[in-house]
Order: C-alpha cells, then sequence, then structure tokens
C-alpha cells in the first residue's frame, strides 16, 4: 500500500532538505564553525537542529524571511527536563516547532538551556505567538525568557510557588 | 458596584483573608481615576463557555483593553502523561478537548504508534477516520448553539443540540459512552461497531443536512445575526498566523490551512473535500466557516462509509495489542505479553515523535518524547483554544463589550483544552 507517512509534509520540503536549510541560515548568522558544530539528530522519519543559544533569534528571524524556507507560523514553545544531563547541555531544552503555510512544511528546533534563570532569548521579537506559548513554559519549567514583554505565570496561580513539570516536582503530596 | 458591606463569605477558620478579598474583587467592577472601568467577566458566566476569567477595562461601552484569566481547569494533564502507562492514559485524553473526545483519543494513539513505528490496520484507520469527523460535526454543533444562544437565537440552540443528542446517542452505541469515549487503543480501536451502526449513521446523515439547512435559512441572511456578527471582530490573516492562530478561525481569515491537507495523516488524501476559508476574518466568516465544514464532514462519513472493508481492528502484534484472553490462557508468549503491557505499557522505543491532528478548534498537536518506557518521559499537549486565546484582546480592543459575547463564542474556546 503506497500511504504516505502520517503527518509528513504533502508539499514542501523534506526533513533533510530542511535540516540543511537551518544549517545554511545558521552558517550565514554564526559563520562556518557553528555551522559545521550544529547537531542535527533524527528519529524515524523526523529531523531536527539545535541550535546555540547565543544565535537562535537571529535564526529564528532568517528562517521566517528566508524564501526558500519561509517559516510564517512558530507552532509551539515547550521545555523538557533532563535533571542529571551533564554541561554543556544542562538540565533543560527548549523546543520549538516552526511551520511554513505557504510551503508546507515544518521543523523542530531546540536549544539548550543550562541554567533557567538565565533562560533563553524570547522569540517574540520574530513570532507573536510566542507570547503565551512561552509564559506556559515559564510557568511548567521556571526558565526563563528573555526580552518577553510579560513574563508571568498564566494557567498555575500567581502565589504559587514551585515549577510543576520540573522532574522533581511530585506528583502528590504537593 | 462596589459594596463596603462585608460579604459573607469565607468567615469559616483557616481561610486567607488575602483569599476573600480577591473573591470579593472577583464579584465587583472597580472604577479608576480617569473614568474607565475594570470589570471582571467570569469565570462563572454562561457566555464564557467555561471557566474563561477576562479582565476588561472599558472606556463607557468600549472596550480599551483585556487580560485573559486563565488555568481555572489546570489538572496537570502533561504531567499525569509521565506517570501513566499509555493506554492507561487514554481515558485523560477524553478530558482535553470534551466536546470532541474522539478525535483526541485518535490523536494520542497515533502518536504513540508513530513513536512505537508502528501503523493501524485500514479498518481501524477508517473508523478512527470516521471519529474524527463525528467529532467535528458535534463539537461544531455545540459551537453553533451556544453561539446562536449568545447573541439571543434561542431556537437554533435547541436545534443543534438536538442533532448533537443523535450523535452523542451514536457514540454510545460506539463504545459505550456519550462523552467519555476512550475509543481508541494503542494499536487500533477498542472495538469494532456495532451491528447497525451503519445503517444509524446513515439515518442521521440523511436528517442532519436538512436541519443545517433550516439553521442556515434561519441565520445566514438574518439582518439582525448579520448586524451582530458582520464586521465585528475581526483579524487580519497576517495577524493571524503571526499569533499562531489554526483551525476555522485562521480559515476564516482567508489562509487554506488544513492539517488534513498539509501534512496528511489516516490517509485523508484518499478522500474527496474542500477546505472552506472565509475573506473578511470576522465573526460572520467563522460561523460560515465551521457550517460548511460540517458539510464537508459528512461528505468524508459518506466515503467512510463505502471505504469500510472487513478486517481487522487492531494490530496482531502482542506487544503492543493485548493478546485476546483464549491466547493468554494457551500460550505462554501471549501471557507475559499480556502481563508487561498491564504492568509497564507497550514498550517504545527512546526517541521523540511530533504529531499532529487538525481537530475541530485547530491544530492538535502532541509532542512525545520518550525514554523507552511504557509511559511518556514528557508529553507536550499544544491545545488549539490555548493558543488561539492569544487573538481575544486584538479582535475585541476598540470594540463593544457587547461584541465580547460574540467573539468569545466564535473563538469557541474549550477550556479543558485552554487549562490542559
Amino acid at each position: 500500500m503506497a500511504t504516505p507517512v502520517d503527518g509528513a509534509n504533502a508539499k514542501g520540503l523534506s526533513q533533510e532538505a530542511l535540516c540543511e536549510g537551518v544549517l545554511r541560515v545558521l552558517g550565514e548568522v554564526a559563520g562556518k564553525q557553528a555551522r559545521d558544530s550544529a547537531e542535527v539528530e533524527s528519529f524515524g522519519e523526523q529531523s531536527w537542529v539545535r541550535l546555540p543559544a547565543e544565535h537562535a533569534l537571529e535564526v529564528f528571524s532568517r528562517l521566517k524571511a528566508d524564501p526558500e524556507l519561509s517559516m510564517e507560523m512558530l507552532v509551539d514553545v515547550t521545555c523538557v527536563h533532563f535533571p542529571k544531563r551533564p554541561e554543556p547541555l544542562g538540565a533543560f531544552d527548549v523546543v520549538y516547532h516552526a511551520c511554513s503555510l505557504t510551503k508546507g512544511h515544518r521543523i523542530r528546533l531546540k536549544v539548550a538551556c543550562p541554567d533557567p534563570e538565565q533562560g533563553v532569548e524570547s522569540a517574540f521579537p520574530v513570532w507573536g505567538s510566542a507570547n503565551l506559548l512561552e509564559r506556559e513554559a515559564y510557568d511548567m519549567f521556571g526558565v526563563s525568557f528573555r526580552g518577553h514583554p510579560d513574563l508571568r505565570r498564566i494557567l498555575m496561580d500567581e502565589n504559587f510557588d514551585g515549577w510543576p513539570m520540573r522532574k522533581d516536582f511530585p506528583f502528590r503530596g504537593h | 458596584m462596589a459594596t463596603d458591606a462585608p460579604i459573607p463569605i469565607g468567615q469559616g477558620e483557616g481561610l486567607d483573608p488575602e483569599l476573600i478579598d480577591a473573591a470579593r474583587v472577583e464579584t465587583t467592577i472597580e472604577r479608576i481615576s480617569d473614568g474607565r472601568m475594570v470589570v471582571n467577566v467570569g469565570p462563572q458566566h454562561p457566555s464564557t463557555h467555561g471557566v474563561l476569567r477576562m479582565i476588561v477595562t472599558l472606556d463607557g461601552e468600549e472596550v480599551v483593553d483585556l487580560d485573559p484569566v486563565l488555568g481555572y481547569l489546570h489538572r496537570g494533564m502533561e504531567k499525569l502523561a509521565e506517570v501513566k502507562t499509555f493506554n492507561q492514559y487514554i481515558p485523560w485524553t477524553d478530558r482535553w478537548d470534551y466536546l470532541a473526545n474522539l478525535q483526541n483519543n485518535v490523536a494520542f494513539a497515533m502518536t504513540v504508534e508513530k513513536l512505537m513505528g508502528v501503523e493501524a490496520p485500514v479498518r481501524a484507520r477508517r473508523l478512527r477516520l470516521m471519529a474524527c469527523e463525528l467529532a467535528r460535526i458535534s463539537s461544531h454543533l455545540v459551537f453553533l448553539g451556544t453561539h446562536a444562544i449568545d447573541i439571543g437565537a434561542l431556537s437554533v440552540f435547541f436545534w443543534a443540540y438536538r442533532e448533537r443528542e443523535k450523535l452523542l446517542s451514536l457514540f454510545e452505541t460506539l463504545c459505550g459512552a456519550r462523552i467519555t469515549t476512550s475509543y481508541t487503543r494503542i494499536g487500533g480501536v477498542m472495538r469494532d461497531i456495532p451491528p447497525g451502526f451503519e445503517d444509524a449513521l446513515k439515518v442521521f446523515l440523511k436528517d442532519f443536512p436538512k436541519t443545517l439547512d433550516e439553521i442556515d435559512y434561519m441565520l445566514t441572511r438574518n439582518k439582525i445575526w448579520m448586524d451582530r456578527t458582520c464586521d465585528v471582530g475581526v483579524i487580519s490573516a497576517e495577524q493571524a498566523i503571526d499569533l499562531g492562530v489554526t483551525g476555522p478561525i485562521l480559515r476564516a481569515t482567508g489562509v487554506e490551512h488544513d492539517i488534513r491537507k498539509a501534512f496528511p495523516y489516516l490517509d485523508y488524501d484518499e478522500f474527496d473535500f474542500d477546505v472552506p476559508v472565509g475573506s473578511k476574518g470576522d465573526v460572520y466568516d467563522r460561523y460560515l466557516v465551521r457550517m460548511e465544514e460540517m458539510r464537508q464532514s459528512c461528505r468524508l462519513l459518506h466515503q467512510v462509509i463505502g471505504k469500510l472493508e472487513p478486517g481487522p481492528i487492531d494490530l496482531d502484534d502482542g506487544k503492543v495489542v493485548l493478546p485476546s484472553k483464549e491466547r493468554v490462557l494457551s500460550r505462554m508468549e501471549e501471557l507475559i505479553h499480556q502481563f508487561m503491557i498491564v504492568t509497564e505499557g507497550p514498550a517504545a522505543p527512546p526517541g521523540e515523535v511530533y504529531f499532529s491532528i487538525e481537530g475541530s478548534k485547530g491544530e492538535l498537536g502532541l509532542y512525545l518524547v520518550s525514554e523507552g518506557l511504557g509511559r511518556a518521559y514528557r508529553l507536550r499537549i499544544r491545545g488549539p483554544s490555548y493558543v488561539n486565546m492569544a487573538c481575544l484582546k486584538p479582535m475585541t480592543v476598540g470594540g463593544l463589550i457587547a461584541d465580547l459575547v460574540a467573539v468569545v463564542a466564535s473563538l469557541d474556546p474549550v477550556l479543558g483544552e485552554v487549562d490542559r
């Protein structure tokens, strides 16, 4: 049966071409060395690129403007907590899913965040949807987003103490 | 108006005085210096469609600022996924978007299957597609009924809920529950359609368009309806894309984006259906888009009935799907599989996937990270209603408070999915 993979791009670039495109943009922003050291990881038919934190925002804005990639929409921002993961990656991954409506493809991007208090730069200047999404990530994980216009709790109460989605937060008895 | 008289709430022991103050503020209107007013809307109000709370700043009748306060229905759905095995988690998926439960079941099961690298058999996929479209109609009917009642068209509410009642009865014959369906399992569906279901569905598909036409006749060219909805709550395509808005709200702005077409799943590309779009992005367009989506869903349902070929409804793989009792009691391997699936959950390889379906509210995306256990290491639920909340402020600021009700109804938020 010749069914395509569920959720794969009907049109637009393949996952490999997308990762290649992201690396090209990263090379333009941060030079050849950053491009060569950036990691492309994959699982099944999905691939993603890990961006260096200091260049992430610049790469985002180029990805949005790039005529070939044209990532107009930020679909999702979230975090994953790995309490025991050693440096340089550290304890948190911030995961972005961006989508191009005109081209019909989407990509996952990751930025490592070793220190949640220092956090990562907010994607809000590039994509407006980062406002609510980053607020939730902050609320749940305590990862700060520098430059976010309104970074405060959203789902939990303002006076709540603790970061519920961290792995060290108890499942019961808080 | 604020009253100075003490409100007799929270006079029992152990209640925090600050909380009492907060509760008092929630029930009052506060005047601020320059003649503007801060009004609290919700969290308990029929037109907020759940426990949505909005703090609205008004200048006369005009809305000058709006801040949605979310989280009243936060139950830690993402955290729960980290302690429940995949099959144990399926009942929780019913509680995300509780007006379109079946599509949540499908989205979760398909994400886990994608992680495992397996695919449900053809008949299960057809049944899932059918479930998704039925859920879409049922969800849009609630939108239609509540939207109409918010604007004052009472009959439409009864007509829409009468049709939805028929759908809920269909769900009951399909899986034994009207709301908490839990229809899918990892690797297939809970059970095949019962005898007589196809005929009942055909009867529904025959009657339902008539009601839809009646509602169409009642509202679409109705002067009062058009006055209340045309050019109200307008959002441009650029703004909607920037805010990450998906689903009927995005399509009402004229952007033809549908996950079923852009990233097809469940063989949607083998079926004929159109993606309706609006032109202005106002409340009226959102209403029209959803009306047409219901008709397109009927079209899909007609096709899927014709394509339901006999076959297995779940995978023949003891490591994914619970083996039959007969085999468990007669073979050792199946006994081990049953024990492992029930105690540890069906084991998935370490890895991560993102998978999304076109839910009735927009892109329902699931990002699942696995460590190689029978449960998730991290499950991210990208609820479309949550992201769509971002456009509430740009849609309402500058409009009238009476239009706020129409705008909230046209966003069709389900707070179970906003707060998760």
